[in-house]
């Protein structure tokens, strides 16, 4: 019956939006509220806003209940939007299509969700939705992991001194929640950003392999939605912002101290040259991070 | 779009993805060691939304994708899972109520609109068949937790025949778990191997390679060598559960890649023949892809012969 689907289709956009909310919002959200904001959670509430921005567009989360979260929490995602503005990132971490967005939405001049949007003058493709849900669920499980989340905190906000603390001293710093500890065997100096950096590498290629796959199935992609997917990836570009250098060596820094860690571990028996292993390893990994802003040609650090 | 995605609150980091018509079969996915279900599992939900001949299948399937820290040994693991498959097992559409209801809030009372209503439009019939899908380690928690629900069933029923064809429903669910189908990607149920061969395995990629030795680091995973106690007496109880009820939930698929370098290829005895696929090799024999739909159908059209059987 029509009214079924109707309530049906009503129903599962619901909720979409309530497992998007309970897995991304609600955790930033009861941070915020338990430790006061950091400028890491600050970008990450203004990245769950733009997350709910590009789903609403394609009617992937309903209009009405998405306008709801923001206004209920509209105090949190303007100091979010403040903090991320005065600690001097807003520029950096968002591109210029996502400060458009975030600008005339915060101005409040318009109504709520209708700015930036990619199809003006048709409706979105009917399976965006689906690719829409398959790169929203990445995100989230990348945004969650407990290993990653630290050791991106601290690449993307931490000072210089605190930087190499670190790495060199295997220091945690105050305020970051210390990753799960591992047990490990024969590893001369274990670093506890080793474990969140290879869950950062197992993103990273998880991401390209949906990438790859998404445009082999659309060869011929409309360039609305090319635009889209690639304001996706803009999206979350802010975590692992490899176009500027000090996010790319702190990167590469601490990708070679893990692979001599482990490589080195294996040395005597099985891995037969070390240093070309681990340069190896490091040319592969620059590959990895041209999706996310590092240049093709070879960078710094490298 | 088919599938909806649910929360599943009481197992971190796990999630499923709802069928929005009638579900008939539930498939649940065993991320490996150190692994997590959105990046082992990245584009099987993409991938069924592709698929022609076999869509309606899928679009009469829930999909759960189950996740574990790899802190613990094997049994340990097993127990949390096997919790976890009785709870898809008895209830149906009711293990995701936490998110089927109104949603927490910081401040209390705040509701997304109208919750989803399951049995208005689906129903809440129990599932008529389970997939049980695991890769690498995933695998071995698998078999395990199935060894474990077997043995105290036979323990607790003399006569197992009479059991299956009894009909109460208290132990319904226990019928749909011992009649499962087992499609493993990479098991480890015959063991690693020793994990600096990686190092050496010049085919991959120096990311994985080095990956490898990562993995190779932690003790736990050396647990699951091929010599460990683990390995060789989960395989010795399992081959004699068979061996004496004939159960198809303690009989496995598996597919392997042509360069596998984690695990020892091939299955228990009474297994079913293995299967192994060109170019791919362990993180990527279980990732469907519009060139490589291969995944998908091990999963579905095998399951759909052990069935039928």
């Amino acid at each position: 019956m029509p009214d079924d689907a109707a309530h049906s289709d009503l129903s599962v956009k619901g909720a979409c939006l309530t497992f998007f909310f309970q897995e991304r919002v609600l955790p930033v959200l009861e941070r915020v509220e338990k430790h006061g904001s950091h400028d890491f959670d600050s970008g990450e509430l203004i990245e769950s806003f733009l997350w709910l921005h590009h789903g609403v567009e394609i009617d992937y989360f309903p209009i009405a209940d998405s306008r709801r979260i923001m206004y209920d929490y509209f105090r949190e995602f303007l100091r979010a939007r403040v903090a991320v503005s005065s600690g001097g990132h807003f520029e950096t971490w968002f591109t210029p299509p996502l400060r458009a967005i975030l600008d005339s939405e915060f101005a409040g001049r318009a109504e709520l969700f209708s700015a930036g949007r990619f199809w003006t003058t048709s409706r979105p493709p009917s399976d965006v939705d689906a690719l829409f849900q398959q790169f929203l669920l990445l995100a989230n499980g990348f945004a969650q992991n407990r290993k990653a989340r630290p050791l991106l905190q601290v690449l993307a906000t931490a000072s210089d001194s605190t930087w190499q603390n670190v790495i060199e001293e295997n220091e945690f710093v105050p305020g970051v929640e210390r990753p799960p500890i591992e047990p490990l065997r024969d590893v001369a100096s274990p670093n506890w950003t080793h474990s969140g950096f290879f869950a950062t590498v197992d993103y990273m290629k998880a991401f390209r392999w949906l990438n790859l796959d998404v445009r082999q199935g659309f060869p011929h992609l409309a360039s609305e939605l090319q635009q889209y997917l690639r304001i996706l990836k803009e999206t979350q570009q802010w975590r692992l912002n490899f176009g500027y250098p000090r996010e790319r060596n702190r990167f590469l820094q601490a990708g070679r101290i893990a692979a001599e860690a482990y490589v080195e571990a294996f040395s005597k028996t099985e891995v037969s040259d070390t240093k070309a292993t681990v340069n190896n390893f490091i040319k592969e990994l620059l590959e990895l991070m041209t999706d996310w802003g590092a240049p093709i040609v070879k960078a710094a650090g490298a | 779009m088919e599938h909806f995605p649910v929360n599943l609150e009481r197992y971190e980091g796990a999630y499923a993805l709802i069928a929005k018509q009638a579900p008939t079969t539930a498939v649940i996915f065993v991320h490996g060691f150190d692994g997590n279900p959105r990046t082992t599992w990245v584009d099987f939900e993409g991938m069924i939304e592709k698929v022609g001949s076999q869509r309606t299948q899928w679009s009469e399937t829930d999909l759960f994708f189950y996740s574990y820290n790899s802190l613990d040994q094997i049994p340990v693991l097993a127990e949390t899972f096997l919790e976890f498959l009785t709870s898809v097992a008895t209830l149906g559409a009711s293990i995701f109520t936490p998110s089927d209801s109104s949603v927490r809030s910081l401040g209390g009372g705040f509701s997304l609109g109208a919750p989803i209503d399951f049995s208005r439009y689906r129903g809440r019939n129990p599932y008529k068949n389970l997939i049980l899908v695991g890769h690498s380690t995933g695998a071995v928690i698998i078999r395990d937790a199935l060894r474990m629900r077997v043995a105290s069933i036979v323990q607790k029923n003399e006569n197992l025949e009479s059991w299956i064809k009894n009909r109460d429903e208290e132990d319904n669910h226990n019928r749909l778990i011992v009649r499962s189908s087992l499609r493993f990607f990479a098991p480890a149920h015959l063991g690693v191997l020793a994990a600096g061969k990686l190092g050496v395995a010049l085919h991959l990629p120096v990311v994985d390679r080095v990956f490898g030795c990562y993995l190779g680091s932690n003790p736990l995973y050396q647990n699951l060598r091929h010599d460990s106690p683990t390995i060789r007496d989960l395989r010795k109880a399992t081959e004699q559960l068979y061996d004496q009820h004939k159960l198809e939930a303690l009989k496995a698929s598996s597919l392997f890649g042509q360069h596998e370098e984690i695990v020892f290829l091939g299955g228990y005895t009474h297994d079913y023949p293995t299967q192994t696929e060109p170019g791919h090799y362990h993180q990527s024999i279980c990732k469907p892809g519009v060139t490589f739909p291969q995944p998908l159908n091990f999963v579905m059209h095998v399951s759909s012969v052990s069935m039928n059987a």
